[in-house]
């Protein structure tokens, strides 16, 4: 826990190649996943409010972490881990409710169906996310 | 929509894309030549959403217009903000960060082309 302050300044392996990369992706999920939940919130709100809602939620959650992925220091590194996993655990609620409870989710949002309208990459994009949070971090816990 | 006009857009991106990628596999850099194709497929995003803004003027209106003008809008910043995120560091997975761009636009131009179809239906 002893995170000391001796990476101040320095190039810091998280946020740089492959990580990124991993930026860009985590960015354009905030546009994608943004833009759907703004349509659907401002046209439609009453038909799906739960799924809706969740859509929002999605796109929020993108967008902290997609901050956190670019910036460096081990806070930022805990706040990417929380909304990864966090997306992870949305990817896997949602996709399975929505197997099950069509009612609740008559609409599509990007977690739905594990993110197939999306070629699955909201499900795989959390994994590869915490996969490089766990690679680059080279103090043991 | 004009299907021409984003069959060429789709063909610029998918050029940008391919090049990109053996640009990185080879481990060299983004040059001037590369850039010449994806100032040509941003201003054929902006000319596609001209001619989408005049058609929806002229009356046409897509079953899901606010979705679809979300589309027409957010695809502008895929390849300025994909060039400005890779300008940052010079490395193989900045080139990487064009080819997702790259990638981005034309499934972003098909999902367009899809809800396009349902004008007049």
């Amino acid at each position: 826990m002893a995170d000391s302050g001796t990476n101040e300044g320095v190039r810091e392996r998280r946020t740089s190649g492959p990580g990124r990369l991993l930026v860009a992706v985590y960015a354009l999920f905030t546009l994608a996943a943004g833009s759907r939940a703004a349509v659907q919130l401002s046209t439609r709100f009453d038909e799906a409010p739960l799924a809706y809602l969740l859509s929002a939620v999605a796109a929020v959650v993108y967008l902290i972490a997609t901050v956190a992925l670019a910036r460096r220091g081990p806070t930022w590194r805990r706040i990417a881990l929380l909304t990864c996993s966090f997306e992870l655990f949305g990817v896997l609620t949602v996709g399975t409710l929505s197997q099950f409870d069509q009612d609740a989710f008559p609409d599509a949002t990007v977690w739905s169906v594990f993110g197939r309208g999306y070629l699955f990459i909201p499900l795989v994009l959390p994994m590869i996310g915490l996969y490089w949070l766990r690679t680059t971090h080279d103090q043991p816990a | 929509m004009r299907n021409d006009l984003s069959a060429i857009l789709i063909g610029a991106c998918l050029l940008g894309a391919g090049w990109t990628a053996v640009l990185a596999a080879r481990d060299q850099r983004v040059g001037n030549r590369l850039l010449i194709v994806l100032a040509a497929a941003e201003l054929l995003v902006l000319v596609q959403l001209l001619v989408a803004v005049i058609e929806v003027a002229g009356g046409d209106r897509p079953a899901s217009l606010a979705t679809f003008l979300a589309y027409a809008v957010g695809e502008l910043l895929i390849i300025p903000a994909g060039l400005f995120w890779s300008q940052a560091e010079k490395s193989r997975s900045s080139t990487l960060v064009i080819t997702v761009a790259c990638l981005a636009v034309p499934v972003m131009t098909a999902r367009m082309l899809q809800i396009w179809s349902t004008v007049g239906g």
